[in-house]
């Protein structure tokens, strides 16, 4: 059974530049979309979508280098959004290798709204651990969770189709 | 060494943890670099703001039409301003007489200022942030109040050529040292999220305090704003075990306002 993000050599290179495109098109256009003042999580998509073609160690990079984006945009210590994104970016990796290629589209959007929620629920709880910064209040942290997911799952086929032409492993040639 | 199979992602896990936290424990050494980038992409940020302008749906506050939206602001700053001195006339009448006895002088008249405008929200859902067009250029610098017409808007957190991040008081980490204006007791009103009241504590439970009571920045020593500047309107009181648990208003409507002062004045 083939499988998504069979282990491989990790394109840093291009790693970094999809994360530095994705900072800028945040900047220009991403966080004007709100909805409910909520806007994408683009960094976490970014590494959701990318750990799926690269499997465990590709993902962890990506999320670290595109949690390091996101740092660079937040009002947080350096490194809180490194940390998310490089545990979600490895986890979905991980099971990327478990899941078989025939339900894609069934694995992808899974994976999207269950990564985006793991990744929205483990920053704020980070945040209170390491810097004592409080929770959002109850039902504007629901509304975060719901509405950025949407988003997210919006962007996903762009994402999925960028990540799949930069990451996907090339097929054999004779 | 070898690494195997099933070791692999518990290595890489460590790996994720140590980079995280040499990160962490690096961040504020790095801020540089993050208020450097940031300062990179305020062209792009203009121009974001510039292109979905005219466009309402899904913009929330920074769309809509745009003479109406400011002719809305002038509207809205002139109001303030008259409630603001409303604010300011009761809090006077109780210095006035506190002036009298201690001969001290209110240097908030005094301190230069900086007018701009709120042009940008946060780029980030967690961010409660809000940008203004002014920057180190014009003299703002980390630390600077944050004022409007109607009162104390918040302290600007980070400052590029053009821009400055402003946090509100209402925001969850947001600490101001506050008084009273009818029994001059002095507190600290801590926010508890962007829109929403804030909470005045260490105010004994034997001083009296009533709804609509104007409470006022403090400006003691080491005080992060100067004196005298409204904070807000006493919405609700109920006692504590130690202290009253008082409930402020702030005078500022972040979601209505504009136009902004920053006070180019720094904690001594």
């Amino acid at each position: 059974v083939r499988t998504f993000g069979a282990d491989r050599a990790v394109p840093i290179g291009r790693i970094v530049l999809l994360s530095v495109t994705v900072l800028v098109v945040h900047v220009l256009l991403f966080s004007r979309f709100s909805l409910f003042s909520v806007r994408p999580e683009p960094f976490l998509l970014l590494t959701i979508v990318g750990a799926l073609q690269l499997g465990p160690a590709g993902g962890a990079v990506l999320g670290c280098v595109a949690g390091f984006s996101a740092d660079l945009l937040s009002a947080s210590p350096l490194g809180l959004w490194l940390l998310v994104c490089g545990i979600i970016g490895l986890g979905v990796g991980t099971l990327a290798l478990q899941l078989a290629a025939e339900r894609q589209l069934a694995a992808n959007i899974a994976s999207v709204v269950g990564c985006t929620v793991m990744g929205l629920l483990l920053y704020p709880a980070l945040a209170f651990a390491i810097t004592e910064q409080r929770y959002p209040p109850p039902l504007r942290y629901l509304t975060i969770i719901v509405f950025a997911v949407l988003w997210n799952v919006l962007l996903m086929p762009i994402f999925l189709a960028t990540s799949r032409r930069l990451f996907a492993p090339k097929r054999a040639t004779r | 060494v070898a690494v195997t199979s099933s070791s692999r992602p518990r290595f890489l896990l460590a790996l994720v943890l140590l980079t995280g936290s040499t990160v962490l424990a690096a961040s504020s050494s790095l801020v540089p670099v993050r208020d450097r980038v940031r300062a990179e992409l305020d062209p792009v940020r203009d121009l974001g703001r510039r292109a979905t302008s005219g466009v309402s749906i899904g913009l929330g506050r920074f769309g809509g039409d745009k003479a109406l939206r400011e002719e809305n602001a002038r509207l809205r700053r002139d109001l303030d301003a008259a409630r603001a001195s409303s604010l300011r006339f009761e809090d006077a009448l109780r210095e006035r007489e506190e002036l009298r006895t201690l001969n001290a002088y209110s240097e908030l008249v005094t301190i230069k200022s900086v007018d701009g405008r709120i042009i940008d929200g946060p780029i980030s859902n967690f961010d409660e942030t809000v940008e203004i067009d002014r920057g180190t250029k014009q003299g703002v610098s980390v630390g600077n109040p944050v004022v409007t017409g109607a009162g104390l808007l918040g302290i600007v957190v980070g400052v590029s050529p053009n821009r400055a991040r402003v946090i509100p008081i209402s925001n969850a980490s947001s600490d101001v040292g506050a008084r009273l204006s009818r029994s001059g007791d002095l507190g600290i009103a801590r926010g508890v999220a962007t829109g929403r009241d804030i909470e005045l504590d260490l105010i004994d439970l034997d001083t009296k305090v009533a709804t609509g009571e104007v409470v006022v920045t403090s400006g003691t020593q080491g005080s992060r704003f100067p004196p005298g500047i409204p904070v807000g309107r006493v919405s609700q009181v109920r006692p504590g075990t130690i202290h009253q648990k008082i409930a402020v208003r702030p005078s500022v409507d972040l979601d209505r306002t504009v136009y902004v002062s920053v006070l180019l004045w720094s904690a001594p």
